[in-house]
């Protein structure tokens, strides 16, 4: 039918001509818009009812607050008899399932690994994606169906843009009995059983398997007795029947492919796995919601460092790189801290009691690499989420010894010395600040001398050992 | 009355961009505002004939098919009609009997009656001068943005994967007034000149060959109308941008409408400049970050000609170049002679004249090396006498002084008579060179002949066994080099310059004891 289509008319009865086809699945097809700044979803759907009933969710969907989301939703329904909508074009973008296997040609692994972002890429993309669910569980909304298909990154390895697609199943929170969709892999067991509609923990579900597939590269269900077992086994083990692969108390179903979640995984992020996929399989409520998500894959982002040798990224507790053996260099941690002018004058650190002594409270880390440039986001500087939390703030580059910052926002942020004595500011020209061992660095101000806000010294560690 | 344009107004993005092409070295983005209104007008198509095409269409139509009677109808050669008839027989508009095809039909009442379906679409006027933008647009593009702390909008360029920020200067008009709404005829005349920049123009401002024909045509300004009463004010996102290797200095304005240059925005822009000093430092900046750029050029250009100088003066001179007190001077000297050479018949004169100026440096700089080594003293009373009243007086009888001169000349082993120059060196020019107050090359060299007679170490008494023409080397550099400055009227050429560089190089391995081997730089 859609072969013939050459042309589709918005309801505001403007014209569109479409040019190639981009995608077809099961429900429909996607074609480029002459202009190369939207797309035409045009869906097949032959039951005049089941028409009817799409073009009202399609027309709910387009009123739903999404505007401030990475939700490439309805932008113009489009006039009959043609069923579909108008969406903008994800241009330089690819499915996330591009980053979840490899190419049957790829002779190694590790090097497509890096060549599609490494270890920190993937971390970053995945966090961006958690933060767009967080926000719209927030607004009462589910996604229903994320799965690597539906979610679109950047294709250049140094991006990590993310936009969701296929924004015609977010719904309000359904109940059991109502239709569902889900893509098989993904649905949640009590989705598959029928005991449960979709709702924020069936989304949180499909994300975690996603984001374990995504790093790890195999499927947190499907270990070694489910691949080679029949078709059946699978379904026992999506339906939450047979223990995840990591599963410290049942080696049943354990996984012999995949890179070693030692590298993949930071100790957070194994915790929130195993609460996932162990009690979170069979009780729901036990499942870590995808705020939870997002907190820890950014902070592991943060926590990562660029091997100079194989170029791959890992956590900067290894003491050399996971991929080639190549002993870590030295680095420097940027310690997010709290600084509260209330507590009194050479007492506004933040702190926690820790043994006899008090610690101050650190909030976030990054890891900064010899001759690597970072950013301090405003997710950083402020602990802003979503969207807004990715706007750059401060440029971070360490060299040597010393860090150069610069501010990419055009405000002036403080620097203070370690005693308070003396203060500078980062503006939009570069400013360095010497590290030396055994001294505590100058402070950097995130905000506001007169109110509580987050600080950040530099501590410089040494590098691993082989 | 309120500021019409504020920051919140509609960004519109209709992807500006060069002519096929042209590649921008640096570019600056605006927001430049225009007054919208919508109106309803015939869709613009591009053209799908040319203007005799579209005449021998109508003689078809009409039923006139001989080649001979259509060009005796168009007083074109025959020939021509010909050839006209075989390009429309070849686009299928006319069948083999010369009668138009309904495909024929269709293209001619499209260009010629102005058939084409009436569309709702939007023309968009200057606010200052209320001339309207030769165009005509059906769909609005507008531009993703990102506002800034002060509301001021960012636009998001680049594709949804991989986006970037530009900074773009927004040209906002502060006065409230509104040019009177555009009437049909000038509505007409946007969507003509749009078609003639569609078919055949990266520049808008050329007019439509027949736009004048039927401007006044009734029926097709009975179509037009103005949907809206009032204007809606947008931005344009454009750009201002320079040439990839285009030294003019001349900085040039793309259409917002994607249809290449546009020298009419260029004006506009030129125009508000005086009223808005940002727009004029956007302006400004243009060239600034292009005058950063080409500096950063020239200092890589400078370090890889000094790289490549200093690597021939190694192999000329041997690496011990290095170790000589004028070694600057030597790769000033190369640098220049290679820069010469580079530019070829393009090297500007005042080029070659500096390369003379940069040779008689180099012997300056190697004689007051040796000054200080082997210090003058008081050589210069041989040329001086007492008067009555006890103080110093040059030697006014040159015959005697060029005799002086020559004898020491003569003691060394140089080749004598000497230069006429250099015996008429005047003995206060050598009394400046032995107090070190002046460094007329011609003094330090008599200076040095003078205190080298009685040191057999000097380096003149070895370089007067190597090469008795020393002095005439020498001579003839500093009246080429003095030449070069004081005669401007002189041509010069680089061959010329060659055998004095190749003999400033032998007198510094002379000087400087430079072992060169068996060269013809020592041979001559």
């Amino acid at each position: 039918m859609t072969s013939v289509i050459r042309q589709v008319t918005d309801l505001n009865g403007a014209r569109h001509v479409l040019t190639r086809q981009l995608g077809r699945g099961g429900q429909g097809a996607v074609f480029e818009v002459k202009g190369g700044r939207l797309a035409a979803k045009i869906i097949f759907d032959s039951s005049p009812s089941r028409r009817e009933q799409l073009r009202n969710q399609l027309t709910a969907v387009k009123r739903l607050p999404l505007a401030d989301l990475e939700i490439a939703r309805p932008l113009e329904m489009l006039r009959e008899p043609v069923l579909g909508y108008l969406m903008e074009l994800l241009t330089g973008m690819q499915p996330l399932s591009a980053l979840c296997k490899p190419p049957k040609a790829t002779t190694s692994v590790a090097s497509w690994y890096f060549q599609t972002g490494g270890l920190r890429r993937r971390l970053a993309l995945l966090a961006r994606t958690a933060d767009v669910l967080s926000a719209l569980h927030g607004k009462g909304l589910v996604y229903s169906d994320p799965s690597p298909h539906n979610i679109f990154v950047s294709e250049a390895s140094d991006a990590t843009e993310v936009r969701f697609i296929d924004s015609d199943n977010i719904r309000y929170v359904s109940s059991a009995g109502l239709p569902t969709v889900f893509t098989p892999g993904y649905g949640a067991p009590e989705l598959i059983r029928g005991a449960s509609g979709v709702n924020s923990l069936t989304d949180a579900h499909a994300f975690a398997v996603l984001c374990f597939q995504t790093l790890s590269l195999v499927h947190p269900l499907i270990g070694d007795a489910v691949s080679s077992g029949p078709p059946e086994r699978e379904e026992e083990a999506f339906g939450g029947s047979m223990p995840w692969v990591d599963d410290p108390g049942d080696s049943s179903n354990r996984c012999s492919i995949g890179i070693p979640r030692s590298v993949t995984l930071s100790a957070r992020l194994a915790e929130i796995s195993q609460r996932a996929f162990r009690a979170g399989l069979k009780h729901p409520l036990q499942r870590p919601g995808v705020s939870e998500w997002a907190e820890r894959l950014h902070a592991a982002a943060d926590a990562t460092v660029l091997c100079q040798e194989c170029h791959g990224t890992y956590y900067m507790n290894a003491e050399q790189c996971p991929w080639c053996d190549a002993p870590r260099l030295g680095f420097v941690v940027a310690e997010f801290q709290l600084w509260d002018p209330a507590l009194g004058e050479g007492s506004e650190l933040v702190s926690r009691p820790s043994g006899d002594r008090r610690r101050p409270v650190i909030v976030a880390a990054l890891a900064l690499t010899d001759g690597e440039s970072r950013v301090i986001t405003r997710r950083l500087a402020t602990g802003q989420a979503g969207r807004d939390g990715q706007r750059p703030v401060i440029d971070l580059k360490f060299e040597g010894t010393r860090v150069t910052l610069q501010s990419l926002d055009g405000a002036s942020y403080r620097l203070t010395s370690p005693t308070g004595a003396r203060s500078a500011s980062v503006g939009p020209k570069p400013s360095s600040i010497l590290l030396k061992h055994d001294e505590a660095s100058w402070r950097l101000h995130l905000g506001s001398p007169d109110a509580l806000h987050r600080v950040v010294s530099f501590t410089a560690r040494k590098g691993g050992t082989k | 009355m309120a500021v019409l344009f504020q920051l919140d107004s509609p960004v519109l993005h209709f992807g500006p961009r060069l002519p096929a092409g042209v590649r921008y070295s640096q570019r600056k983005f605006l927001l430049w505002p225009a007054l919208m209104y919508r109106v309803v007008a015939p869709e613009v198509r591009p053209r799908q004939v040319n203007i005799l095409q579209k005449a021998v269409l109508g003689m078809c139509r009409a039923g006139i098919t001989f080649p001979p009677r259509i060009g005796e109808k168009l007083r074109i050669h025959a020939d021509l009609a010909t050839l006209i008839l075989s390009e429309l027989l070849q686009r299928g508009l006319i069948k083999q009997d010369g009668l138009p095809t309904p495909a024929g039909n269709e293209v001619f009442e499209a260009e010629a009656l102005d058939m084409r379906p009436a569309v709702t679409g939007h023309v968009f006027q200057d606010p200052w001068s209320g001339d309207l933008w030769p165009r005509f647009v059906q769909r609005l593009d507008y531009a993703e943005l990102d506002r800034r702390e002060n509301g001021f909008p960012d636009l998001i360029l680049g594709t949804k994967g991989k986006p970037r920020r530009e900074r773009a200067f927004m040209c906002r008009p502060l006065d409230p007034s509104v040019p009177p709404a555009p009437d049909v005829r000038q509505i007409l005349r946007a969507t003509r000149r749009h078609k003639s920049a569609l078919r055949n123009s990266e520049s808008f401002e050329s007019a439509d060959e027949d736009e004048h024909l039927d401007l006044d045509a009734g029926p097709v300004l009975e179509r037009i109308s103005l949907v809206d009463d009032s204007p809606t004010p947008v931005f344009l996102s454009t750009f201002i941008y320079l040439v990839e290797n285009d030294h003019t200095g001349d900085w040039h304005a793309c259409d917002p409408f994607g249809l290449g240059e546009s020298p009419a925005l260029r004006r506009a822009v030129e125009r508000e400049l005086a009223h808005f000093p940002r727009l004029r430092e956007t302006v400004e900046a243009l060239f600034g970050s292009s005058l950063n750029e080409q500096a950063e050029k020239q200092r890589g250009w400078i370090a890889e000609v000094r790289a490549l100088a200093t690597s021939n003066l190694e192999g000329t001179l041997t690496v011990d170049v290095r170790d000589l007190p004028e070694f600057e001077q030597l790769v000033e000297l190369e640098m220049a002679h290679v820069e010469a050479g580079l530019l070829g018949d393009a090297c500007p004169e005042q080029r070659l004249r500096d390369l003379l100026g940069a040779a008689r440096r180099v012997l300056e700089s190697s004689f007051r090396s040796i000054g200080a080594r082997f210090p003058p003293g008081d050589v210069w009373r041989k040329v001086y006498f007492k008067d009555k009243n006890g103080m110093d007086r040059p030697v006014q009888d040159q015959v005697y002084v060029s005799a002086v001169y020559r004898a020491h000349a003569a003691e060394l082993g140089f080749k004598t008579p000497l230069p006429d120059a250099m015996a008429g060196t005047r003995p206060n020019h050598l009394k400046a060179a032995c107090f070190e107050s002046g460094w007329r090359l011609r003094g330090a060299i008599v200076a040095a002949m003078m205190t080298a007679t009685n040191q057999p170490r000097h380096p003149l008494v070895r370089a007067a066994e190597r090469r008795p023409e020393l002095i005439e080397d020498l001579d003839r550099v500093a009246t080429m080099a003095g030449d070069a400055i004081h005669a401007g009227d002189s041509i010069l050429e680089l061959a010329a310059m060659s055998p004095i560089i190749e003999s400033v190089y032998r007198s510094v391995a002379i000087l400087g004891g430079i072992d060169v081997g068996a060269t013809q730089l020592v041979g001559g």
